[in-house]
């Protein structure tokens, strides 16, 4: 009786945890999607490779995490960062073309390391 | 306790005119909101350059910085969890920027605006210079 509780609490673990997988790998998303919208809206100022961007204050994009450009994003859109800028680009964004977005600048070669 | 508590750290990411309200509500974040008030004030003390950060000063300031940003892998807890940003190799004027917009609370991260806040322009100008470098 109690070694079937175990298995059975062990079976609802395994499956929240293979399903925890399943989610955080739905994060890599359509890069080539994410490329075109970069070209669109992204690259005038942060540079068609993501580095050589048009003002210094602008950042770097190109090897950063997906998960924070991502939230960047949000943030922009949301108007909880606020920049005047970045508030009207993102408007037009879907939540789709933010993940798509945020997958193809990660997945460039980027300047940007974890150096201290 | 426990809600006023959460209630204050729902404040600070949302917005200073609600921080102002929960100063009154939370005696410990009142005296951590003074804390950041006199180091604020006091910083400005260091020496103030006009112009582009030193980057051998930047390094000396860098202890705040490296706990998070320079953990490959080291991901932020809350409010969200999520990579921190990589610094190193970005543009200085960017960084100077972000951490600008932070101490004036134009960025909600909680634990980024407690750190700008403490920070003089010249900081943020020799930290900028310095992280560029790298």
């Amino acid at each position: 009786m109690k070694s079937k509780h175990i298995v059975a609490t062990l079976a609802r673990f395994l499956a929240f945890v293979s399903l925890g997988c399943f989610a955080s790998a739905s994060l890599a998303k359509d890069i080539a999607a994410g490329r075109a919208k970069a070209d669109e809206v992204c690259a005038a100022c942060h540079g068609k490779d993501g580095v050589t961007t048009i003002d210094p204050s602008y950042p770097k994009l190109a090897g950063q995490h997906a998960d924070y450009l991502l939230v960047a994003l949000t943030e922009y859109k949301n108007g909880s960062r606020k920049n005047a800028i970045m508030a009207s680009q993102a408007t037009g964004l879907s939540k789709a073309d933010m993940e798509n977005l945020a997958a193809y600048y990660a997945s460039l070669k980027g300047p940007m390391t974890n150096k201290r | 306790m426990g809600n006023k508590h959460s209630l204050s750290l729902d404040a600070l990411s949302t917005g200073s005119a609600k921080l102002k309200r929960s100063v009154s509500l939370n005696p410990l974040l009142g005296f951590a909101a003074a804390l950041s008030l006199a180091i604020a004030v006091m910083a400005p003390v260091h020496a103030q350059q006009a112009g582009a950060g030193d980057p051998k000063a930047g390094a000396d300031k860098r202890s705040q910085c490296i706990g998070c940003h320079g953990i490959p892998g080291y991901k932020a807890s809350f409010p969200r969890v999520y990579n921190v940003p990589m610094i190193a190799g970005q543009n200085a004027k960017y960084i100077e920027a972000a951490l600008i917009a932070y101490r004036k609370g134009d960025r909600p991260h909680p634990t980024m605006r407690g750190i700008a806040w403490s920070l003089s322009d010249a900081d943020i100008a020799d930290l900028a210079a310095y992280y560029a470098s790298l």
